[in-house]
């Protein structure tokens, strides 16, 4: 019987997730060889959807986005229990970028690095964003455009920490 | 018979799976705003889609103390609510002016008959006795021992008043089969 089964499987998942309940919490580790969370640097980690190609080497970010729309791009984690201040700084633009609108770096809906201004980087200074205690954050590319086919385009951005 | 007993409990048991979660969840968020705790949800931790993660131990301790005691307290509520039918509505022993009282107000429904008690009771009893476990791993893992005693004793006695329900049920019916 079709209800059943449903029933059968919600019930499942259910218990699955009760016998799962003492793993819901957890203690942040301590790095190895006594490195403590204190001092963990914060970490870089390149995401990236179908529209975009972001490649990382060390603090230095690469992507390459080939269409409009909100794309992920880089996730910053805060491993350690006291906040941290992720420094982001754009690099010259090295090839050619066909943009219509603007692009802009953003955190949830809120723009907070303005990377092109139809096709020109309009701003080269510094960024900072503030990390709370174990925090993540994820980097959004906002990419507005009249014409979804001529937007694509590459930047290099330097993340360290201040 | 038996497939009428699967399915009864089957439809028993989703309520207070969702309860014991969510008894859980919400005593974990009580938690952190009670004690002030410092904490961060952190994805792929565990089979659960996400963490609450805390910066120490003791932290942890007092948060998992708090939320097992909310969640404990939760499931105890709906198994005494089952057992609060089965000892005064039970179609088969409910005295008879408060049949009648219930009847007169519309309220008939409130009567229940052994089957639906019994299935809603043994599923109850269950997933208070599963607390009861859960509670106790938290506390061979570190958590509040006294916690752990607490929670078996409630279970102990709502399991005790349970078995008193079965007697009188029981009594009950050996009394019809006399009377035949």
């Amino acid at each position: 019987m079709p209800i059943n089964t449903l029933k059968i499987s919600l019930l499942a998942m259910l218990l699955l997730g009760v016998f799962s309940l003492p793993t819901i919490t957890a203690t942040q580790l301590v790095g190895v060889l006594g490195e403590s969370t204190l001092s963990a640097a914060l970490e870089v980690r390149a995401v990236t959807d179908s529209a975009t190609f972001v490649r990382q080497v060390g603090s230095e970010v690469t992507v390459s986005f080939t269409k409009s729309g909100t794309h992920p791009v880089i996730r910053i984690v805060n491993p350690a229990n006291t906040p941290k201040i992720a420094k982001l700084a754009l690099a010259p633009a090295r090839d050619s970028s066909l943009l219509t609108q603007t692009v802009d770096l953003t955190v949830g809906n809120e723009a907070i690095y303005r990377l092109y201004d139809h096709s020109t980087q309009p701003f080269n200074g510094i960024y900072q964003l503030t990390l709370k205690p174990f925090q993540s954050v994820t980097l959004n590319l906002n990419v507005a455009s009249d014409n979804p086919a001529v937007s694509y385009g590459t930047f290099t951005m330097n993340i360290g920490e201040i | 018979m038996l497939a009428r007993t699967i399915s009864k409990l089957l439809d028993e048991a989703i309520l207070p799976a969702v309860v014991i979660i969510a008894g859980k969840i919400i005593g974990l968020f009580l938690a952190n705003i009670v004690n002030s705790l410092p904490y961060s949800i952190q994805p792929g931790e565990s089979i659960l889609p996400w963490t609450v993660v805390y910066s120490t131990p003791t932290e942890a301790a007092t948060a998992n103390t708090f939320s097992n005691l909310v969640m404990y307290l939760v499931v105890l509520v709906g198994f005494s609510v089952v057992l609060f039918r089965a000892h005064y509505l039970h179609a088969s022993h409910i005295p008879p002016k408060l049949s009648g009282r219930l009847i007169r107000l519309k309220l008939e429904n409130f009567i229940a008959d052994s089957f639906e008690i019994y299935h809603q009771a043994l599923v109850w009893l269950s997933f208070l006795w599963i607390t009861t476990v859960i509670v106790f791993i938290y506390a061979l893992g570190g958590g509040s021992i006294s916690l752990g005693l607490i929670t078996f004793l409630g279970s102990f006695t709502a399991t005790y008043l349970y078995t008193k329900d079965i007697e009188i049920e029981l009594e009950a019916e050996r009394i019809v089969e006399g009377a035949h």
